[in-house]
């Protein structure tokens, strides 16, 4: 397979080195001395997947055990599907060239609700039936994990089972079991293990699990069908980042990816509490790594990979306790090799500034900073602590410095939002051009300051302060764009989504078991990359709601009963839904939950859940 | 002090573009921890200088790259530190010491040496092959279509075809070339082979060609020498 395919298919591929898998650090064990073959599959194109430091965890845990492999796939491009279903090729793994069906377990990562067309596709490519009913016992086992496994609902008929939380925990002791079934040459009994996986913490079987509707066709109630199988599914947790493993030889990809650099992870979770945000709640609570641990690492990678960049990444770097200490340790390692230190996102105020002032190295084009709202009562009400203070002394220091380009990210369709703060949106970017502008011509530069606004429509998420919350209606969401658009001055570059996938993920994202056929009806009019203009067809969607007679507005645009049961009820992330709801009630009153960080629990309930607290390292903030 | 080394690209990277490339001998610097000199200036990059472009798909036995240290080290410990840190596909050969001034190699280098490999469609002999070879070179115009900026454009190669031979070994036709290449323009070795199809009528599968870069040249007193000789 590998020859034909490298020979006849390869030549004829825009981008063929995303399919070679010999990229630097890559491994290929050999198969006859491994028991257990896993597959981690990225929905989505290589140098996507590639950048996902998910991936790199995975990839080098499993494979430092001698007892299994992990090889990757990634969703192929157009023009290598054409080639597969023409030549009538499986789909195959980068590192063997085997068909997926070889595997034990194919391990999709669920990052976004608009990459699960592509989830289905890559089965049919793989010739394996969908639906885990269909599959018996020969089939690899199908798992997901990573965010949209926290309410995975709308797939849960194409799975056998769900990862919840970090999958460093769940993802060895499910390797363990059926390291077990393989090795005892039992023939497989794919119920039988399911059973015995749905014994291990953190994973979720929907099978088990039977849905009750009301007659108005919303989720009435989640229970499981067999004895033993737990009525809530709860999260993984790492406790001690210092403990956990983290991969010191990551693949290096031959092409450049998005994200194209050493990567450490200073810290996971982020308790800031913006009430939109749900990785604010799903990583809970903040977990920091020494910074001797990552001054290791950091050493270990650049050596191991020849990159000349490391990133600081996590939710919020900014917020690392230690994070000048490590900084100043690692450029006076590194710098002088030639590497340097960047952070993934910057907080709005002068010490980020500051901080990208020091690490910056050549050209100063651009900035982000995200105030989300455009009044501080709407920034009040999502707990999102951004001053107009800290913002405007934020980008006074960034145009001072040298940078000419300020992006200034916002959300639209937030609950309790009006014409005002859509308003407040355009003046904030005024405000900023015109400072800019005045430095600009203080120090007489030639080059022009450019000022974005990028806008995002708000999708509220399960397990969110705002899961009850409606999405706007899509006409809604139109006008506002456009209401936006004609308050802003010429001057502002002004960059939207697109309302209608915005509103397919509003559907997805709060979706329940109804909608996989929706999703199977999608991908059989030819839905995929469905995050990519180029091949978004919302009228194909609608033809799929349309043929399933599902409403998609239900899911979107009406709210939800605090009373009643909601379809991710049964996975529980640690935070109690009491938690939420007194966040939401806070949001209405515009009052403010500070970051437990600061020193006061604010009682989210995931510490005592788990037995855990805050790591950290340079002590409360 | 500066290098110059000559390396081979095998099949399992032959799909990697220039700037795969690049990236790829930077990271294996770094990994080797040889000590690469940077550019000053905005953005400081690695002194590194290739020789002209393999195109996507070729193998080679014979390319060429410049690099600049900052501090000195023997090149036997430069080829073997740097061989360890490149991947499968990619192998130095050899590397002298460049003492004093050179031109860079994308500037000086004129001639490539291609081994084509492309499978005949129906059974043609020996003969047919050489005669129309040498019917192909006895023509004072080659005219081939080339992809431009302004799209497929009709294209004059014959000038820059300076050698052409070939046999039929087990039904493919094996082909050696020798070509111009380099800043005054370059013929590609598939539009040789297209000349053959199109004006000379030989039946070759054009999809399954398998090309080798074998040599590159420059001149020195009218004669060729590789980019290791003239140093
Ligand atoms: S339980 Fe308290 S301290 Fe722990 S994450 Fe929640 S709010 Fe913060």
């Amino acid at each position: 397979m590998r020859q034909l395919i490298e020979n006849r298919l390869l030549p004829k591929v825009q981008k063929p080195v995303r399919y070679l898998g010999t990229e630097w650090n890559s491994i290929h064990k050999d198969w006859k001395q491994i028991p257990v073959r896993m597959v981690f599959a990225f929905p989505d194109v290589y140098e996507i997947g590639m950048s996902h430091l998910g991936l790199q965890i995975l990839y080098g845990l499993v494979n430092e055990r001698s007892d299994a492999l992990m090889e990757r796939v990634f969703a192929p491009g157009e023009d290598m599907e054409g080639l597969l279903r023409q030549h009538d090729l499986p789909l195959f793994s980068l590192e063997s060239y085997r068909p997926l069906t070889d595997f034990d377990l194919i391990g999709f990562t669920l990052q976004y609700e608009m990459s699960f067309t592509n989830i289905l596709n890559m089965l049919d490519l793989a010739r394996i039936p969908l639906r885990a009913e269909e599959r018996g016992d020969k089939y690899p086992l199908i798992v997901g994990g990573g965010p949209c496994a926290t309410n995975p609902e709308p797939l849960a008929p194409f799975f056998d089972l769900f990862l919840l939380g970090d999958a460093e925990e769940a993802l060895p002791e499910l390797l363990e079991v059926l390291k077990t079934w393989k090795e005892e040459y039992i023939e497989f009994d794919k119920q039988e293990f399911l059973r015995q996986a749905a014994q291990i913490a953190g994973v979720y079987v929907p099978g088990f699990y039977n849905v009750e509707y009301t007659a108005t066709g919303r989720v009435a109630a989640v229970t499981p069908t067999k004895p033993g199988i737990p009525a809530r599914v709860r999260r993984r947790i790492v406790a001690d980042l210092d403990e956990a493993y983290f991969p010191t030889k990551p693949v290096v990809p031959f092409m450049e990816t998005v994200h194209d650099r050493a990567m450490v992870e200073v810290l996971r979770g982020c308790t800031r509490g913006c009430r939109f945000c749900q990785a604010g709640i799903l990583y809970r609570p903040v977990r920091e790594r020494d910074p001797e641990t990552l001054a290791r690492q950091a050493e270990m990678i650049l050596s191991q990979t020849g990159y000349d960049e490391i990133s600081l990444t996590s939710l919020s770097t900014a917020d690392y306790t230690c994070l000048e200490p490590l900084i100043k340790v690692l450029m006076d390692k590194h710098q002088h090799q030639g590497a340097s230190v960047s952070l993934p996102s910057l907080r709005a105020d002068a010490f980020s500034v500051n901080l990208a002032k020091e690490l910056q190295r050549g050209r100063k084009s651009g900035l982000t900073f995200a105030p989300e709202a455009g009044t501080q009562r709407l920034r009040d009400v999502i707990n999102k602590g951004v001053r107009e203070k800290d913002l405007l002394e934020a980008v006074t220091g960034a145009f001072e410095a040298g940078w000419t380009g300020i992006k200034l990210y916002f959300m639209l369709g937030l609950p309790t939002e009006t014409d005002e703060d859509l308003a407040g949106i355009a003046d904030l970017a005024h405000r900023v051009l015109a400072i800019g502008r005045t430095i600009s011509r203080e120090q007489k530069r030639t080059k022009k300051v450019r000022v974005t606004v990028s806008v995002s429509t708000y999708v509220p998420k399960a397990h969110t302060p705002f899961q009850w919350e409606p999405q706007v209606s899509l006409e809604e969401i139109r006008r506002k764009q456009q209401y936006l658009k004609s308050s802003l001055n010429k001057g502002i570059t002004y960059q939207y989504h697109d309302a209608e996938l915005s509103f397919l993920e509003a559907v997805f994202a709060k979706g329940d078991r109804q909608l996989a056929q929706v999703l199977e009806l999608a991908w059989q009019k030819g839905c995929k990359f469905d995050s990519w203009r180029e091949h978004f067809s919302f009228d194909k969607w609608l033809e799929a709601f349309d043929e399933a007679g599902i409403e998609p507005g239900i899911y979107a645009n009406e709210p939800l009963d605090p009373a009643a049961t909601l379809p991710w009820d049964h996975l529980d992330m640690g935070v109690s839904k009491r938690f939420l709801l007194r966040e939401r009630e806070r949001a209405f009153k515009e009052s403010l939950t500070p970051d437990c960080r600061e020193g006061r629990c604010g009682g989210c309930d995931v510490c005592q859940g788990f037995g855990v607290d805050l790591v950290l390292k340079g002590g409360k903030v | 002090m500066e290098v110059r080394l000559e390396y081979s690209v095998g099949k399992e990277v032959r799909y990697l573009s220039h700037l795969d490339f690049l990236r790829l001998f930077i990271r294996a610097l770094r990994r080797a921890g040889l000590p690469v000199a940077y550019s000053r200036g905005f953005n400081p990059h690695p002194k590194l200088a290739f020789g002209p472009p393999l195109a996507v798909g070729i193998t080679s036995t014979c390319e060429y790259v410049d690099i600049e240290l900052a501090e000195p080290v023997p090149v036997a410990g430069i080829i073997e530190r740097l061989g360890q840190a490149l991947p499968k596909g990619v192998t130095i050969k050899q590397g002298k010491e460049i003492k004093g001034k050179t031109a860079p190699l994308m500037a000086v280098i004129e001639r490539a040496r291609f081994q084509v490999k492309v499978p005949l469609l129906e059974g043609r002999d020996q003969m047919d092959l050489e005669q129309a070879i040498e019917n192909l070179m006895n023509r004072s115009g080659i005219v081939v279509m080339r992809n431009t900026k302004e799209g497929p454009r009709p294209k004059d190669i014959r000038q820059g075809i300076f050698r052409l031979a070939g046999k039929e070994e087990n039904s493919s036709a094996v082909l050696q070339m020798e070509l111009q290449v380099g800043s005054q323009g370059s013929v590609r070795p598939d539009e040789v082979v297209r000349g053959l199809i199109e004006l000379e009528g030989i039946p070759l599968q054009q999809e399954e060609m398998e090309i080798q870069r074998t040599g590159l040249f420059l001149f020195k007193n009218n004669g060729l020498v590789t980019p290791l000789e003239i140093l």
